[in-house]
């Protein structure tokens, strides 16, 4: 059972993964930033206060990123005000040629058309660059089940973008 | 060889190590078909990876940076995750309350047993009279007289008994009830016994003397009463599941009240 992180640690911690958290947070909450940000905090709030549970025994990346994912379903479950699509936030290295544009909004729009769950799992593995152990372990799910939703996602995506240059 | 499907999406995020790397990598190098979909899955994952990572505002910064670690020891969320009603739920430790209820309800309340025995009531056939007094010889079998010849029979407190007929039977049954086996066992052959005795001889001599006997029938035993083993009383079983359901029924009540 490890000990509760010193403030250096934690601090390493946010450094080196705080990044990753908010960018699976926005990606979900299709680029709200508020609710990304308060998301991301009650996360590491969560992953202090749950860290006895905290096993070691998968990345400190994969633990986070599963808290974000609960964390978001469970707010995704309450009433919310409308979306606000925040592009810059979500595209930030993107230029702006027109073809660019047009890329970003189909492969937004073809996102969104995947179920909840294959969404999730791809944006781990193939956003996040989480090994399908490290995603289930972060989803509570069996590594044969992501394997699974990656694979459906990505022939989803495909049909969906077949006449984009991003399939 | 088939093509590794599952290996190319950790490929294209540069997640895939050891043998299978090498494998994957090898097998892309001669599969047209495997190298279109590794390519395909590194521009999703290049356009997926663009959205991300995000940069945290100041404000974010702020206020994770400035949660004390340490500091949460005293959190009173951590402290009521480690409330045991938090942490097992209030169902399950109300189960276990009641069934240790009920075990100790069970372990201290004193065994009650039960003995029966039958008499059987024939109209007497050395007077010839076709009547059957059960009824009047219940009610001599519970005088005061009866129980006090019995008590001196047995000595002690007298368990309790009860004498009844059987509708549309010659049958009466004698119950005898209390907490020692063996001494009901007693009370009910010593009322049979002196029953029996006492009526049969009273028509015997009553048939020498030439007189009309006060109870014109005979009375014999034929159902004895055996020791019992099992106690009808407390029932294990039966309080071990109110317990339990009882237990469970407060756990959830109590949860619903914490909770609202």
């Amino acid at each position: 059972m490890p000990a509760l992180p010193d403030s250096e640690s934690f601090t390493a911690l946010y450094r080196r993964h705080g990044r990753d958290v908010l960018g699976v947070l926005l990606r979900l909450t299709c680029g709200n930033r508020a609710e990304a940000e308060d998301l991301t905090q009650e996360t590491f709030l969560a992953a202090l206060r749950g860290w006895k549970r905290f096993r070691g025994d998968g990345t400190a990346r994969a633990y986070l990123v599963g808290i974000a994912v609960r964390r978001w379903r469970d707010s995704a479950r309450k009433p919310r005000p409308t979306l606000v699509h925040d592009d810059e936030q979500l595209y930030p290295k993107i230029a702006s040629p027109e073809h660019a544009t047009l890329a970003r909004l189909n492969l937004e729009s073809a996102l969104k058309q995947l179920p909840e769950s294959q969404r999730v799992a791809l944006l781990l593995v193939l956003g996040q660059g989480l090994t399908y152990r490290e995603a289930a372990d972060a989803l509570s799910e069996p590594v044969g089940t992501v394997k699974w939703r990656v694979h459906e996602a990505t022939k989803t995506l495909r049909v969906l973008l077949k006449d984009e240059e991003i399939a | 060889m088939p093509c590794p499907t599952d290996s190319l999406p950790l490929l294209a995020t540069q997640r895939l190590t050891g043998l299978a790397r090498f494998r994957a990598e090898r097998h892309v190098k001669t599969c047209p078909t495997c190298r279109a979909e590794l390519s395909a899955l590194q521009s999703l994952s290049e356009s997926l990876k663009a959205a991300l990572p995000a940069t945290p505002s100041p404000t974010l910064d702020e206020k994770i940076l400035s949660i004390r670690p340490q500091s949460l020891r005293d959190d009173p969320i951590a402290k009521r995750k480690e409330n045991p009603l938090v942490k097992f739920g209030s169902i399950p430790i109300g189960a276990c309350l009641g069934i240790g209820a009920a075990v100790l309800i069970t372990l201290f309340q004193t065994p009650t047993y039960v003995a029966t025995g039958r008499l059987l009531v024939k109209p007497s056939t050395s007077t010839g009279s076709n009547t059957l007094p059960i009824m009047t010889l219940i009610e001599l079998m519970n005088t005061s007289r009866a129980r006090s010849d019995l008590q001196s029979q047995l000595g002690g407190q007298l368990p309790a008994i009860t004498i009844e007929p059987i509708e549309r039977t010659q049958i009466i049954v004698v119950t005898a009830t209390g907490d020692n086996p063996v001494r009901i066992v007693a009370a009910v052959n010593a009322i049979m016994k002196h029953t029996q005795n006492n009526i049969n001889d009273q028509n015997r001599i009553a048939t020498q003397t030439g007189r009309v006997p006060d109870i014109a029938a005979e009375v014999n035993i034929v159902d004895e009463p055996t020791l019992p083993t099992e106690p009808i009383s407390p029932k294990r079983t039966q309080n071990l599941v109110i317990g339990l359901g009882l237990g469970m029924l407060l756990g959830a009540l109590f949860g619903f009240v914490r909770r609202h």
